[in-house]
């Protein structure tokens, strides 16, 4: 095996040129690979973490009317009464780390010249600080909520005309449908770097949202936190009997909201695949070429082993050697590179918000895009490229076989 | 002594010759708010801080359940038409050639894009069974407070300064439960045609934002005996 590989090195550095000019697809198509994959792994975790400690949580208790793909909140369809026995329950459960009620409704926020369209959510301040991180992500840092009050996310700040202080005024539609309005206090603003949070929900206390849409002790949903190392199948199994004794009420989890996250992710995967087949097509092209050019000048040295009595699997082996070290060499390189890159990604990663902006991208990220950094995925990347380096040169080594040893001699 | 008498009485007597009771204002009030079979020809205007849309709209009104609007030029080269039949609203959206029932969350949303909701348009119901009513009385206007006194009223709390010379309303402001002041509606100027008074022109403000106005002005007013029906068929919406 060494023998081999210290002959494969000794052949492709004969012509050190092309050789290099030969690597370079492939360290640019695994570098490419192994960045790609580990941006969108880290934008997979962070989308996922921004939808679970900002807006699902572990899973929800809704209504059966409720469906995630319902942009209009209306409340009369969705809201319901918390039974007793599931409150309960959630309160007993060795399994369940926090619960809080949320109502949500739609409105708009005017501060007296901009009327911006907002998400309303009415929030108990204690609960929902156990449940969420959203209150852990407020400038300036506040210790309570009261009656009166409102936090708004960052971004819609930045369209009003308005201090900290001030009072802005939350027009909507009580339950009955009657055009309404109710003054608040800015209390704080929210960062939470999810878009859906920061662009466009602002939070009161929910005793003034129920007095508001006069909806008496309903709400939208409760959502659940649960322990680290619970199993949301372990839970929703214990639940299973609770529920349903109420027909009404239904459990949606951070999987049913992440539904959009995932396909759009599969999405970029799949395109992001293509467009590196793409490159390591042009490597394996590249490699092929160059061994075949080997193959052409080295014809008389090919024709004298086989003469010698150099069996098939020799010649094959040698330029399969060959091809296998420069994909290896390639991917190395491609490794080291991507592998820096995406510790960079991982640690720091890159500020796209100048560029981003109010832009929908799918993703609940709106600032920092960060990378993973897995090294068994680097290994596969690099594994990929030495494979593509075999494929691609045995057609070549084939040819160099095939070839009638007279005619090489000649 | 016969002069206190004489004064005592006369005012009696103008109070009760020209101050009416509760129940007769809202009478005419509600009796001169329902128009009927007539054909008007207006602009509405309606402008923001960033853009200002003009349209030229046509419409017909049978009675308050039988109303139909057709955009006939915009500056947004919006065509829409609008038929309100019985309890229900339709709207023919050119553009997609089809007719979209108005419900639900549609209701709340601005008629035309204004600051005049379909649910305005679409109510109904008389004045007194929505709103607990009180009659105050200044120079120049009888002065209407409406408290909503049921759960799907449009409005929670409103007040309609109404003309003593025609009862008719000239301004109406719309307050939230807290008493904030959110919209304001001015009819700035009436025509009467054979004893009827109709508005010339309409100016609703939303004071939620800076500058948020819309505008209608209505320049030709027919009014007719009797409106045919087809103009109010789904039929006539959908031609």
């Amino acid at each position: 095996m060494i023998f081999w590989i210290k002959l494969a090195f000794k052949n492709i550095f004969r012509n050190k040129q092309r050789t290099f000019l030969t690597l370079l697809p492939i360290i640019f198509g695994v570098t490419l690979l192994i960045v790609m994959f580990s941006l969108l792994d880290g934008l997979n975790r962070d989308s996922i973490d921004n939808l679970i400690n900002y807006e699902s949580a572990t899973l929800k208790i809704v209504s059966k009317n409720f469906s995630i793909y319902d942009k209009k909140i209306d409340i009369n369809r969705v809201g319901f009464l918390v039974p007793d026995e599931i409150t309960e329950f959630l309160k007993n459960s060795k399994m369940v780390e926090s619960f809080t009620p949320e109502i949500i409704f739609t409105g708009n926020l005017s501060d007296g010249i901009n009327r911006l369209p907002v998400i309303v959510k009415g929030i108990d301040f204690s609960s929902f600080k156990k449940t969420f991180k959203t209150l852990e992500k407020t400038y300036p840092k506040i210790d309570d909520f009261e009656n009166g009050e409102i936090l708004i996310g960052n971004d819609v700040l930045k369209y009003l005309e308005i201090n900290y202080d001030s009072t802005f005024i939350i027009q909507s539609r009580t339950s009955g449908g009657t055009f309404d309005a109710f003054d608040v206090k800015l209390l704080g603003v929210i960062s939470t770097g999810n878009p859906n949070i920061d662009r466009a929900t602002t939070y009161v206390d929910i005793d003034q949202a129920r007095n508001f849409l006069h909806i008496g002790r309903k709400v939208s949903n409760i959502s659940i936190k649960l322990k680290k190392e619970t199993s949301l199948y372990d839970f929703m199994k214990s639940f299973e009997k609770v529920l349903s004794k109420y027909p009404d009420l239904k459990l949606v989890t951070w999987e049913d909201f992440a539904v959009e996250i995932k396909a759009i992710d599969s999405a970029k995967r799949y395109s992001s695949s293509i467009l590196i087949f793409v490159f390591l097509l042009i490597g394996g092209v590249g490699i092929a070429n160059t061994i075949l050019l080997s193959i052409y000048e080295r014809y008389k040295e090919i024709g004298t082993m086989r003469a010698m009595g150099a069996p098939n699997n020799v010649i094959l082996k040698m330029f399969l050697f060959e091809g296998a070290t420069i994909g290896f060499l390639g991917s190395f390189i491609g490794m080291v590179l991507g592998g820096l890159i995406s510790l960079y990604l991982y640690k720091i990663g890159l500020d796209f918000s100048s560029v981003i902006k109010d832009i929908d991208i799918g993703y609940p990220i709106k600032n920092i895009f960060r990378g993973s950094f897995d090294i068994i995925s680097i290994l596969k990347s690099g594994l990929f490229g030495t494979f593509v380096g075999i494929i691609a040169s045995f057609y070549p080594a084939r040819r160099a076989i095939k070839e009638n040893i007279i005619r090489i001699l000649k | 002594m016969a002069k206190k008498i004489i004064f005592l009485l006369s005012s009696i007597f103008s109070i009760l010759l020209f101050s009416y009771d509760k129940d007769y204002i809202l009478e005419r009030v509600e009796k001169n708010l329902s128009v009927k079979n007539v054909i008007y020809r207006a602009s509405m205007k309606i402008e923001d801080d960033e853009n200002t849309r003009d349209m030229e709209l046509l419409l017909y009104i049978k009675d308050e359940k039988n109303v139909y609007v057709e955009v006939i030029s915009s500056s947004d080269g919006n065509r829409s038409r609008f038929l309100k039949k019985d309890n229900s609203m339709w709207l023919y959206l050119t553009s997609a050639g089809r007719s979209v029932l108005i419900k639900g969350h549609m209701l709340k949303e601005g008629f035309m894009g204004s600051s005049l909701s379909y649910e305005d348009i679409s109510e109904n119901r008389r004045l007194r069974d929505v709103y607990d009513i009180n009659v105050i009385e200044d120079e120049k206007y009888y002065i209407l407070e409406m408290k909503a006194k049921v759960e799907d009223a449009p409005y929670k709390f409103k007040k309609s300064y109404i003309r003593k010379d025609i009862f008719l309303p000239y301004k109406e402001e719309i307050y939230s439960s807290s008493n904030r002041l959110l919209k304001e509606f001015y009819i700035e100027d009436y025509e009467k045609i054979k004893d009827v008074y109709f508005p010339k022109k309409v100016v609703m403000k939303d004071l939620l934002q800076k500058k948020n106005i819309t505008t209608v002005e209505y320049k030709e007013i027919n009014l007719k005996d009797k409106l045919s029906d087809n103009y109010f068929t789904k039929t006539y919406l959908e031609r």
